[in-house]
Parts: structure tokens; C-alpha cells; sequence
């Protein structure tokens, strides 16, 4: 009797233990098979640098590429800081001059610091959302209306299909002498040089949010079409009470599409375009030439990767928030 | 049991018949489809799968035109669908992002709110009749639950109270209960029961189910197989009401008037094939296809 008590118990602990280390497995799986993947990566990327020569001396390493993230990120604070003293020198000789000479009216120039890496992450950020809402303003309705009718969905289609492969680089210039023919102002709101990235983005990102919108809309439940039928909604109402919310799911997974494909487009439309983004950054250190600037674009180019998969993320907590549907898994 | 229904002439359908285009050439699905439905009328439409059925309650529903004839309410051609002719869907076709309150509510703003309709609602009094159709079908404890949070049966008596909030002249049902098991189903019959003699409404419902037709109706229509579909017999149910199907089970009469439906579907309109003769294996696959 005590003997078989004494086995149960043991028996009760050791699927305790089992449980808890079938948790502790899967907590260690989930942590450490990406830590590995990155260990062999940063091993592999090591051996393969110390072996590339360049023209720019050698190819940097993990550590080099660290390093000079730190610079950057030291840099421009040190670029701030000239900019406080800057403002607060000629806040100060302006008082001096008020002082001497009260009919004297101050100047006050900005400061025309060159933008550090942390600017340029920020400008290319604002270019890109620029160039996806643009696109997405005309996407979703274009969209819409062609997954509603067939007629507007056979007339846009063939222009679609011809326009949706053609690479960014085919568009810039085009983009760029419009740009500069019907954007004349004496006070520009926008740089030119913002303005042409951005539009190139937002042809290029276009595509996606269209085709998933119309495809989505068009294949809304048929019964949830006779109910809106039977109910007798206006047009407006079948779109804002049937359309939209059915079509929703579609239409973000073109959203994300699309501000992928434009966050690959605006670091090329940045280098030929010159604006002050991400991109330029990375042309600018190739021209430099410095022994650095290889590390250097391998810190754009990892911060490119992150804000990339932080964008789609982004995207994707909107549209948990944005669906009706909880339950369905979103990756 | 006629005479019961003095206004005869509420619903006319009058040689109706309906032709879809295909590759091959029109295919006629209906013809001369004659009935006359009257005021506050329960009316089945009972037939075998493929007969055009769902093809009639389409026709008077509006979301389909038929090609030949037409139909009447209240002498007024139907040629769209419309409120007046709610329909409760075989599947119960909710709103999924809308609760079960909203599905509802949808319909009521519809039809109550226009600044056109002659019945206008105000909020309090939309809030009300929102709420007093949902209790009419019990479901008021889940009045704030999406349709993928409730039962199959659940949401079928939102879709019924939902047709049933447009204060419709005639309520279609597509099979309403086809998709639910036999205990919920018997259990929302009961429901339609109680709900057809408190609002007296005209009803015309599809179903595949021979003691629901006697249970439920007043006339059943028997169609016969399709292609060129049309109506077989016309049986009058004159059982009195309210309806008890434990009663019901035991008395002679009811029994006479399924098997009536029964010999009618299995004998007079079976199909082709029947189905424990030993038949070569490719013409069985050719015959359930058309079934």
C-alpha cells in the first residue's frame, strides 16, 4: 500500500518535471535557434571579410561595422551640439548689436549643417510614408472600383499589367523632369529632390494595394452581396457596410506589400534623386572612398533591413487593430 | 381551410418561368410556375435538389428576373429586391464584424430611418424594436456577440429576426434550418410556429424536409424535377393550430399528408435512378451529378 502511494507520487512529479521541461524546451528552442543562425551568420561573415580585399582597403568585419555604427550615432550628436552653439552665437551677437543699435532689425540664418545618419533615417522614413500614402489614396478606391465593376476592372487591367513590372529607375527620370517642369514656386514647400522620390515610390507601390483591393472586393461573399441586396443599401452603404469591412483582410496584405516594395524602391529613387535619405548616405560613402565608408553602407544596410521588418510589423499591429476577424493568424 | 385567407390575390406568381444562358444554349430551369399565396399564408416549397427551388424564392425575393411571366404583390410587379420581401439565407448570411444587435440594427435603419419611409423611427424607438425582435427569437443574452461566437442555431434566429425587423409583407426562407442538427431544428420550428401566429406574416419556405413542411404549413407546393421545373401538386394542410408534434405524431391525418408528400417525391417525382439497383459505376457518377 505505502509503497504504491510512494509510486504514484513519484509518477506525479516526474510529469511535473516533464511538463516543466517540455516548457523550458520551447522557450530555449524559440531563443536559441535564432541566436545560433545569428552566431554562424556573424562567424561566417568574419572569415569571408577578412579574406575580400578592396580598392577601399579591407572588407569590414562585425566588429568594424559596430564600430562605425557608434561614430555615426556620436556624430550626430557632436552635429547637434555645433548646431546648439551655432544658434546660441547668434542669439547672442544679435542682443550685442540690438544693444548697441536699437533700430538694428536681427538676421537669423538656420543652421546649414550637412544631415547626419540619424536625419537621413528620419527623412527616408518621411519620404517613403509620403510616397505609400499617395499611393494608397488611389490604390483603395481604384481598387474598389474594380473589383465592383467589370467593366472598369477590363478596362484598367491591361494598364496594370504593363505598368506593375516597370523598374523604378525606368520612372525616375521621367518623374524627375515633371517634377521640375510643374513644381515652380519661390518659396518650395518640398525639395524637388524629396518630391520625385516620393512620387517614384508611390508608382511603384501602387500595384499591390490595387490588384489585392480588386481582388478582394470581387470576391466578397455572394450572399452578403443579396443581403445588401435585399436590405436596398445605397452604393455608398454597400461600400462603407459590405465592401470594406469584407475586404479588408485583402487590402491590407496589398498594403503591406506595397510599403515593402516601397521601402526597397526609395533607397534606389534616394541615390539618383539625391535626396537627403538613406540612399544618398549609401552613395555618398561609395563616392567618399574612405576606409570606413564600406562599414559604413553595412550600417545603412542593416538599419535598412531592420526598419524594413519593423514597417511591415507596423503594418501588421494596424491591421490586427484595423480586422473585424481576431482570430485568424497573421504573419 | 381556404376560406381562412380571404385575400387570395396577395402574391401572385403567374407563368413563371426563368432561362439561364449557358455555352450550350439557354437552359430553362422553370416554366409556368402558377401560384397564388394569400394573406398571412405558410407555404412550403418542397422538391428534390436541382428542381428550382431556391430558383422561385429567388425570382420573388427580386434577385433574380424571370424571362417568362412575373410576379404580383400587392398588384405591384416585383422587379428588384427589397425590403418588403425579407429573405432569411440557407446559411444564415450575418454580417461576421457586426454583432448581433448590429446585424439587426442595419436592417432596421434601413427601413426605418429614411427620411422617405412613412414609418420613421426615432433612435429610442429603433432601440426598442431592435431589442423586441430579438427577444421574439430568445436571443437577447447574446445581443452583443459577433456570429462567430454563437451557435449555428443561434445565428440562424438572428438572420430570422433580422428578416423579421424589416416588418416584411412576405418572409422568404431558404431552407432555414437545413444546416442545423435535429434537436435545434425541432426547436426552431417551434419558434417560427409561435412567431407566424403572433405576426400572422405571409411566409414561402424552401425546405428538404417532409415533417417540416406538415409541421409548419398551410399549402406545401410540390415541384417537380427540373430541367423545365414547375409545380407537381399543391397539398392543402388542414391541421389545426397551434401545432404539436407529439400530438401530431400519433394522429392519422398528419401521417396521411406526409405520406401524400412522401409518394409524391418517392414514387411520382423520383429520381431516375433508383438507388438499390446494381447499375454500372460511370452511369451512377452521370446520374448524382445531375442530382
Amino acid at each position: 500500500m505505502l509503497k504504491s502511494a510512494n509510486l504514484s507520487k513519484v509518477t506525479t512529479l516526474d510529469i511535473k518535471t516533464t511538463v516543466n521541461t517540455d516548457n523550458a524546451k520551447k522557450i530555449a528552442t524559440a531563443a536559441l535557434l535564432p541566436f545560433i543562425g545569428l552566431v554562424i551568420f556573424l562567424f561566417l561573415w568574419n572569415v569571408a571579410a577578412r579574406n575580400i580585399d578592396t580598392s577601399l582597403g579591407q572588407f569590414p568585419g562585425p566588429t568594424h561595422v559596430l564600430e562605425q555604427s557608434s561614430v555615426l550615432v556620436d556624430e550626430h550628436f557632436a552635429e547637434r551640439e555645433k548646431a546648439t552653439k551655432f544658434y546660441e552665437r547668434q542669439e547672442k551677437r544679435n542682443a550685442d548689436r540690438i544693444a548697441k543699435d536699437p533700430s538694428y532689425e536681427p538676421k537669423i540664418r538656420s543652421y546649414t549643417g550637412k544631415p547626419t545618419f540619424l536625419d537621413q533615417i528620419w527623412t527616408s522614413l518621411y519620404t517613403v510614408m509620403i510616397g505609400f500614402l499617395i499611393a494608397s489614396v488611389i490604390a483603395v478606391p481604384l481598387g474598389i472600383l474594380c473589383g465592383l465593376s467589370q467593366n472598369a476592372y477590363s478596362a484598367i487591367n491591361p494598364l496594370i499589367q504593363v505598368f506593375k513590372p516597370v523598374s523604378p529607375l525606368a520612372w525616375l527620370p521621367l518623374v524627375t523632369m515633371v517634377v521640375s517642369a510643374l513644381y515652380v514656386t519661390d518659396d518650395p514647400m518640398f525639395s524637388k529632390s524629396f518630391l520625385t522620390s516620393a512620387f517614384t515610390v508611390a508608382l511603384c507601390c501602387l500595384w499591390p494595394t490595387l490588384i489585392n483591393t480588386a481582388v478582394g472586393v470581387s470576391s466578397i461573399d455572394k450572399d452578403l452581396v443579396n443581403v445588401s441586396k435585399v436590405l436596398s443599401l445605397s452604393k455608398i452603404a454597400h461600400i462603407t457596410k459590405i465592401v470594406l469591412p469584407s475586404s479588408i483582410p485583402m487590402i491590407f496584405t496589398g498594403l503591406r506589400l506595397s510599403l515593402g516594395i516601397g521601402w526597397m524602391v526609395l533607397i534606389a529613387a534616394e541615390m539618383l534623386a539625391q535626396n537627403p535619405g538613406l540612399g544618398k548616405f549609401v552613395w555618398d560613402e561609395f563616392q567618399n572612398g574612405s576606409s570606413d565608408s564600406l562599414a559604413r553602407i553595412m550600417v545603412a544596410v542593416l538599419v535598412i533591413g531592420v526598419i524594413g521588418f519593423m514597417l511591415d510589423r507596423l503594418m501588421l499591429a494596424i491591421q490586427r487593430y484595423a480586422s473585424w476577424d481576431k482570430s485568424i493568424a497573421l504573419r | 381551410m381556404m376560406e381562412k385567407f380571404n385575400d387570395e390575390r396577395h402574391l401572385e406568381l403567374t407563368k413563371v418561368g426563368i432561362e439561364f444562358p449557358t455555352p450550350k444554349g439557354p437552359f430553362c430551369a422553370l416554366r409556368d410556375v402558377d401560384l397564388k399565396i394569400a394573406k398571412g399564408e405558410f407555404v412550403s416549397l418542397i422538391g428534390h435538389s436541382g428542381c428550382g427551388k431556391s430558383t422561385v424564392l429567388n425570382i420573388v425575393a427580386g434577385l433574380y428576373q424571370a424571362t417568362q411571366g412575373g410576379v404580383l404583390l400587392d398588384n405591384k410587379e416585383v422587379n428588384q429586391p427589397g425590403p418588403e420581401r425579407a429573405v432569411v439565407f440557407q446559411n444564415h448570411s450575418l454580417l461576421p464584424w457586426l454583432t448581433a444587435y448590429e446585424n439587426v440594427e442595419l436592417a432596421v435603419k434601413q427601413v426605418f430611418d429614411g427620411s422617405t419611409s412613412k414609418n420613421k423611427m426615432s433612435k429610442a424607438e429603433m432601440h426598442d424594436w431592435i431589442n423586441h425582435n430579438l427577444e421574439l427569437v430568445h436571443m437577447t443574452h447574446a445581443a452583443h456577440k459577433r456570429p462567430a461566437e454563437i451557435s449555428g442555431g443561434m445565428k440562424q434566429r438572428v438572420g430570422i429576426a433580422r428578416a423579421l425587423a424589416m416588418q416584411p409583407k412576405v418572409l422568404l426562407m431558404d431552407e432555414p434550418f437545413g444546416a442545423l442538427d435535429a434537436l435545434t431544428r425541432a426547436h426552431l420550428q417551434d419558434s417560427l410556429m409561435e412567431i407566424h401566429a403572433d405576426l400572422g406574416n405571409t411566409v414561402i419556405m424552401i425546405t428538404h424536409d417532409v415533417d417540416e413542411a406538415v409541421l409548419l404549413s398551410d399549402r406545401i407546393v410540390m415541384m417537380t424535377n427540373g430541367p423545365s421545373a414547375t409545380v407537381g401538386e399543391i397539398l392543402n394542410v388542414d391541421l389545426p393550430r397551434p401545432r404539436d408534434r407529439l400530438v401530431l405524431a400519433d394522429q392519422p391525418e398528419y401521417n396521411h399528408y406526409r405520406h401524400e408528400v412522401l409518394k409524391f417525391l418517392y414514387e411520382k417525382q423520383r429520381k431516375v435512378e433508383p438507388v438499390s439497383a446494381k447499375k454500372k459505376p460511370a452511369e451512377k457518377a452521370k446520374n448524382s451529378e445531375v442530382a
